[in-house]
Parts: C-alpha cells; sequence; structure tokens
C-alpha cells in the first residue's frame, strides 16, 4: 500500500512534469486545435522531446508512440465537442460562430442528443469520469485521473501513457483561440468553412516540426504549475486575451485583445509576453449602411499566412 | 418452536435478500439504462452530424451558379448587379452569405450607389483578366486585396464560390 501511495505521488508529479514541459512548448511556440492526423501528433511529439531534454527517467520512443496514438484519438467523434474552453465565460462549446445556422440551433441539437447532456467545457471534460464513461464506444474514460490511476495503481504503463495523449490534447487545443473564444469551426456545417488557423496548422507534421532543441538552446524551460487544471486554464487565458478567431475579430464579447498598431495592410498585436506580432490584416468592404468601402480585419487563410504565420510561431511553442 | 423462530429466522433473511437484491439490481439496471440511452443518444448525434454534412456536401455539389474560375465567378456577378439581378448576382456567394448579400445589394441600389459599389470591383476584373500568371487553384482559396478585399472560395464540384467582397 506505501508502495502504492509512494508511486502515485511520483507518477502524479511525473505527469505534472511532462505537462510543464507542454505549457512551455505552448506559451512559446505556436499552436491551436489542430489536425489530428498531422498537427497533434506533431505538437505532442515536440512536448515529449522538450520533456526529455529536462527531466529523467527519459520517456522512451515506445511509451511517446503510447502518447502520440492518445493524441490523435481525443478526436475520436464526437468527443470535440468537448474540447472548448472559454476562460472568460468558463464555458464549454455554446454553437456560436457556426455559420448561418442559430447559435441555439447548433447547441440545443446537440444537448437535445446527448440525454440532456449540454458539453461540457474541456476544464470539466479533462477530470469528468462520469461523462467520458458514458462516450464508452467513443473512447471511453480518458481523464486525467484515469491516467493516473493506470500508472499508480494498475501499473498499466501503456494506458497511462495513451491516456496522457488524450490529455495533452485538450492542452493543445486550449492554445487554439477557436477553442477558447467559443468560435464553432466545422467544416461543412451550417456553412462555416471551419478555423482557417487550423488550416494552416495542418500543414505541420512529426516530421517538419521540430523546435524542442532550438528552444532549449535558446533559453527556455519548462513552466512549473501546481496542478493540471492549472495548465489548461493558463493556455486557454493565453490564446484568449492574446488572439483572434476567424469570427471573433473585434467581438464585443471578448475585451482582448487590442489592436495597438496599425498601417495599411496590417493591424499588430502585443501578447502577455511582449511579442509583438501582426494580429489581423487591415482590409476594404463595403458597409452597406455608409454606402462605401471601410476598412475591415480579418485573419486571412492558408493562401495568405502572413497573420496565422505569426499566430502560429507564438501559439504553438 | 425453535424450528418456528429458526424458520422465520431464515424466512426474513431470505426476503431482506430478495429485497436488498431487488433494490440493488433495480439500481444497477437502472444505472445500466443511464448509459445505454448515453451511448444511444451518442450514437444518434454522430448521425446527425455525419448526415448534416452529407446535406451540405451535396448542396456545394448542386449549386452550379458560378464560374470555373475565380475571374468567371466575378465576371458573372458584376453582370448580374449590373442588370439590376440582385437575386442572381447573391447566388454567386457561399450559401452562408446570400441572404446578407441579397439584402445589402438592394439596400443599395435604393441609395442608387451601386456604381459607386461596383467600380472598384470592374477594376479589379480588368487586372485579374489582363494577369495571366494568377493562379486559380491553391488550397482552394483566391484572395484578392486591392484596392478592395476579394475572397473566393472552391467548392467541391468545381465552382468558385465569393465569400466576401
Amino acid at each position: 500500500m506505501q508502495f502504492i501511495v509512494k508511486n502515485k505521488i511520483f507518477l502524479y508529479l511525473f505527469f505534472l512534469a511532462v505537462l510543464t514541459s507542454l505549457s512551455f512548448l505552448y506559451f512559446f511556440n505556436s499552436s491551436n486545435a489542430y489536425e489530428d492526423k498531422t498537427t497533434h501528433p506533431a505538437i505532442t511529439d515536440e512536448i515529449v522531446d522538450f520533456y526529455n531534454l529536462f527531466y529523467e527517467p527519459r520517456i522512451t520512443d515506445e511509451q511517446k508512440e503510447w502518447i502520440v496514438q492518445g493524441s490523435k484519438d481525443e478526436d475520436i467523434y464526437p468527443r470535440w465537442m468537448n474540447h472548448y474552453y472559454d476562460p472568460i465565460y468558463n464555458a464549454g462549446w455554446q454553437g456560436e460562430q457556426s455559420g448561418y445556422l442559430p447559435d441555439w440551433f447548433v447547441e440545443g441539437g446537440a444537448r437535445a442528443l446527448v440525454a440532456d447532456k449540454k458539453p461540457v467545457s474541456s476544464l470539466d471534460w479533462m477530470r469528468n469520469q462520469e461523462l467520458q464513461t458514458s462516450y464508452k464506444e467513443f473512447g471511453g474514460n480518458r481523464t486525467w485521473d484515469r491516467a493516473i490511476y493506470e500508472m499508480a495503481v494498475k501499473n498499466n504503463e501503456r494506458e497511462a501513457y495513451y491516456t496522457l495523449g488524450f490529455i495533452l490534447h485538450l492542452m493543445e487545443d486550449a492554445t487554439v483561440p477557436d477553442h477558447t473564444r467559443n468560435d464553432s469551426h466545422a467544416p461543412g456545417i451550417g456553412g462555416d468553412e471551419g478555423s482557417p488557423y487550423e488550416q494552416y496548422a495542418d500543414q505541420f507534421t512529426r516530421e517538419n516540426f521540430n523546435v524542442a532543441t532550438d528552444l532549449r538552446n535558446a533559453g527556455y524551460k519548462p513552466m512549473e504549475k501546481n496542478t493540471i487544471d492549472y495548465y489548461l486554464h493558463s493556455l486557454a487565458l493565453y490564446s484568449n486575451k492574446n488572439f483572434f478567431s476567424k469570427d471573433t475579430v473585434l467581438d464585443g464579447k471578448y475585451e482582448n485583445p487590442k489592436i495597438i498598431k496599425e498601417d495599411s495592410n496590417y493591424g499588430y498585436g502585443i501578447d502577455s509576453f511582449n511579442n509583438k506580432f501582426k494580429l489581423v490584416f487591415v482590409d476594404k468592404q463595403w458597409d452597406d449602411i455608409k454606402y462605401q468601402y471601410v476598412n475591415i480585419y480579418r485573419l486571412g487563410n492558408k493562401n495568405e499566412p502572413v497573420v496565422l504565420s505569426d499566430y502560429f510561431t507564438l501559439l504553438s511553442r | 418452536m425453535f424450528l418456528r423462530i429458526a424458520r422465520s429466522f431464515v424466512f426474513i433473511i431470505i426476503s431482506v435478500v430478495i429485497l436488498g437484491g431487488g433494490f440493488f439490481a433495480g439500481i444497477y439496471s437502472y444505472d445500466y439504462y443511464w448509459q445505454w440511452q448515453n451511448r444511444q443518444d451518442l450514437r444518434n448525434l454522430v448521425k446527425s452530424y455525419e448526415q448534416a454534412r452529407k446535406n451540405e456536401e451535396a448542396r456545394k455539389m448542386a449549386d452550379t451558379f458560378g464560374g470555373k474560375t475565380p475571374q468567371e465567378t466575378l465576371q458573372m456577378f458584376i453582370e448580374a448587379v449590373e442588370a439590376g439581378d440582385y437575386e442572381l448576382a447573391s447566388k454567386y456567394f457561399v450559401e452562408s452569405k446570400r441572404e446578407e448579400w441579397r439584402n445589402s445589394l438592394n439596400s443599395t441600389a435604393k441609395a442608387n450607389k451601386i456604381d459607386n459599389f461596383l467600380q472598384p470591383i470592374k477594376l479589379i476584373n480588368k487586372n485579374i483578366n489582363n494577369n495571366k500568371d494568377i493562379p486559380t487553384n491553391i488550397n482552394n482559396y483566391y484572395t484578392i486585396r486591392e484596392p478592395i478585399l476579394v475572397e473566393f472560395i472552391l467548392y467541391p464540384n468545381g465552382i468558385w464560390k465569393l465569400t466576401e467582397i
């Protein structure tokens, strides 16, 4: 029993340590809600590499593959409904900004079909064993507590690391503004064309996204926090307050971010770590109230990735 | 006497076991039903969303309003606006923007500002028709930023639709 308790504490700390490297990668790189076949595995891979640069025992290649697989599988349909967390309003997915369908229809439809259970925030989802158990056919219970239990009590490394991958997926999504500003972005539903940020990030794979060593060489270290919840909350706050999502540019719902400077091409922002970056494109669009072309602000798309590239550079590290 | 007491005791024990067993079986059954219901609802949810995706995909495939290049679509849009057919002009936009643009064009026409609206768009049309190097299919998006914003998206049936002006 004593062994189990000690082991449990050790493993808890161990998992937290893995997450410290994650949080570092997110605060100082660039990421968001990513493609489950490319971007999620790429970022998860770098999280593990970054962890291995600072902590012992190192995560083995086999363990890393279990984690990466978990980070892919958290996107099993329809788990994604619980991948939103708005830290300003402490809310999960509410179907907002989902194309031409009214918000109440999208969210209400989802709720009605899930036995009166509204989608929960990723902060809740990460620890909600009861709800995740009801997703038995869709990945089942992959909570933080399950990961700890598998490692500390059942000594099942494979399940523990695999489940940790699910948690890392939620952390990665918390760095995507669409996920933290309640901007629904399921392409093909309600006319929504998806998140340009995620579409831009799709190009990053395990083969071409390698930043861990560079970050270590540049002097960056893992950020350590006390609880798993705080990691997620901190990441969500960073992406919510410093970046726009496609449909929430200068949305009155959020006080931040602010355009601090503007020229004929771009609006500029500054993040919580004093990094200056291109926050929006400045373009001209017809205004049918003033009957003239006026300035509008937008993020662009993967064909014109100047703004999105700046976002990724800050959000994925 | 002893046998009667023993029988009563056994009867009570059996009754408690049956009642307790029934009680716990009820709880278990309720819990099992609740979980089954949740799983069933999730299955329905998955089916509904898949159906919604298929329906939207089918609507896109059936949408033939537009050209095989962004230039063609823009030309069609200009011609419809010049003809005063704002219903048709709005159909060159993606589905989610149609109503907004139909109203906007009608409102602009009532204010006699259609010429102001069309002037920079015609300029763009002239320029892109003169520039043979302009790509027509990169990642399904095509964006013009000068002098105004005009954005297109490629539908799966090969038709370019307007998303922004």
